[in-house]
């Protein structure tokens, strides 16, 4: 009964001492009380709902795949920010810094009228809060120029909403593809 | 402006996105659900008992995760325990704080010498000696130490310290003023718990050598006796797998134990497979107990078994133990054989 017990830490002894060791999958090891393990034994850490059971609230465990590449904030956010703010002339966009800044716009229906907007990406992940979105709107006194007029809050809210649907179809469209 | 943005605005869904996804909070919800038949052969029973039952068993855990700004990660868990049984308990329950500086638990959490044991192989069937052949015997079925947590209500009340990975190495050391789960404050007295100041600490090592991988464990243990023996003990384990096949040993010795015993030990050794769904291994226990008023009891338990996986949480599995129990100063001897089928879903 020692002797395999022997054999095998014989094994791990000269293992350590070969020096070309690499740290093991521990995903792979049993861990925590008997329930744990007998989960982790029978089921592979598989279950109906996937490796981590039911998310609710916003569960994050897909962020990884949710990031775009090749810039600092996320692919898809960006993108459909681009494309939201297609119709206004964009002076500065920074795709490191997650910064888009438009230039003054004046729609041909309101003459009087005219929108700013700066937009900022938070972060690599896909996520509701992960962009903002500032409104400036100034309208034409005709005494003293273009004055800054209050914006409705709802408006910044309504181009977050459209900058998160856009990037919600790119995303879905790239999961597709 | 307003117009066109309200335009496209208009698909579906994107309240909902924001709704949900805003929260930093993730809650996450798993359980088991578990059905059993068990035939049992076993020397100390009336003879007129049916030699058959069925069982099942059951739990349901919530996990809260949430990371803050700083990267701080932080979250809880619940676990609700004996819903089978048609009572509903807390069984686990702790917050936990994590970070580069590893992992901080507060609360009713196995300790860290049950979570980095390193044990035989107990992955097959319901577990081979360490399985569920003890929920149908009706006379005694000796004793088996899995780690040294066995000796205590290893859920009991504590602070627990986990360092970060280095290397292949990751420990811990784990605190708690007495050996009793859910603790309120009034713990105080020898009546609660016979040990005080129990202090658990282990550290596993694992590596991955041209497809060997080899998992150590060490584990030790420290309690104050009320009234009584103190505990001290130590588990040390070895398993090594290649291409599925994983065998492996483990000794867990206590040198003083409070209660009736002097001492106690228990040698494990087996071997498993895996291969596609299946997973077919053999596992058995050899244990010493040594009794404060003299003599002492042998158990020796073999079990060889299988599970086979159905779909994703769906598992069948099924194993057969044999255990051999000493007669010890309470209970006369025993030998059983336990036969089980059973099913469980994890979700």
């Amino acid at each position: 009964m020692r002797t395999p017990l022997l054999i095998a830490l014989s094994a791990a002894l000269l293992v350590t001492a070969c020096g070309s060791v690499t740290p093991g999958d521990r995903s792979q090891i049993p861990r925590g009380d008997r329930r744990d393990r007998m989960v982790q034994a029978m089921h592979k850490n598989q279950s109906i709902l996937g490796p981590e059971g039911l998310s609710l609230f916003g569960g994050g465990g897909n962020d990884q795949q949710e990031e775009g590449s090749g810039i600092g904030v996320n692919g898809f956010l960006w993108r459909a920010s681009l494309d939201t703010l297609s119709f206004l002339p964009v002076t500065s966009a920074d795709p490191f810094g997650g910064v888009i800044l438009t230039d003054w716009y004046t729609a041909p229906e309101t003459p009087n009228e005219r929108f700013k907007l700066n937009v900022y990406i938070l972060g690599r992940q896909l996520r509701a809060d992960g962009v903002r979105v500032a409104v400036f709107r100034q309208v034409l006194n005709d005494s003293a120029g273009w004055v800054d007029a209050p914006v409705s809050p709802e408006t910044a809210t309504q181009l977050e909403n459209t900058i998160l649907t856009r990037a919600r179809e790119l995303r879905v469209a790239s999961a597709n593809s | 402006m307003k117009n066109l943005l309200l335009g496209s605005t208009a698909l579906v869904g994107a309240g909902l996105l924001s709704a949900s996804a805003a929260a930093q909070v993730e809650l996450t919800i798993s359980g088991l659900a578990q059905f059993e038949a068990g035939w049992v052969d076993e020397d100390d029973d009336a003879d007129s008992e049916r030699d058959y039952d069925f069982r099942q068993d059951g739990w349901i855990q919530f996990n809260a995760r949430g990371v803050a700004d700083n990267g701080l990660e932080y979250g809880a868990e619940i676990e609700l325990d004996d819903i089978a049984a048609g009572e509903i308990e807390q069984d686990e329950q702790y917050v936990y704080i994590a970070g580069d500086f590893g992992t901080v638990r507060f609360g009713d959490k196995e300790g860290p010498a049950k979570e980095f044991a390193v044990t035989a192989p107990i992955g097959f069937g319901s577990g081979g000696f360490d399985g569920n052949y003890t929920q149908y015997t009706l006379g005694q079925a000796g004793a088996y130490l899995l780690d040294v947590e066995e000796a205590l209500d290893s859920d009991n009340t504590k602070i627990t310290y986990l360092t970060p990975e280095i290397g292949g190495f990751q420990g811990g050391i784990g605190f708690a003023p007495a050996d009793a789960a859910g603790k309120p404050g009034t713990h105080r007295t020898a009546a609660d718990s016979d040990l005080e100041n129990i202090l658990t600490a282990g550290f596993n090592y694992s590596a991955d050598f041209q497809g060997f991988e080899v998992l150590a464990g060490v584990g030790g243990i420290w309690g104050g006796g009320v009234d009584t023996d103190d505990l001290t003990g130590f588990n040390i384990g070895l398993n090594v797998g290649f291409g599925g096949i994983t065998v492996g040993g483990a000794y867990v010795l206590l040198t003083d134990v409070p209660g009736d015993l002097d001492e106690h030990s228990t040698w494990q050794i087996g071997a498993q497979y895996e291969f596609g769904p299946w997973t077919v291994g053999a596992n058995a226990a050899f244990d010493t107990r040594e009794f404060e008023v003299g003599g002492d009891s042998d158990t020796q338990i073999y079990s060889a078994g299988a599970t086979y996986a159905l779909a994703p949480g769906l598992a069948v599995y099924g194993d057969i133990t044999f255990v051999d129990a000493d007669a010890t100063p309470t209970d006369p001897e025993n030998e059983a054989t336990v036969l089980l089928v059973g099913t469980s879903v994890a979700f």
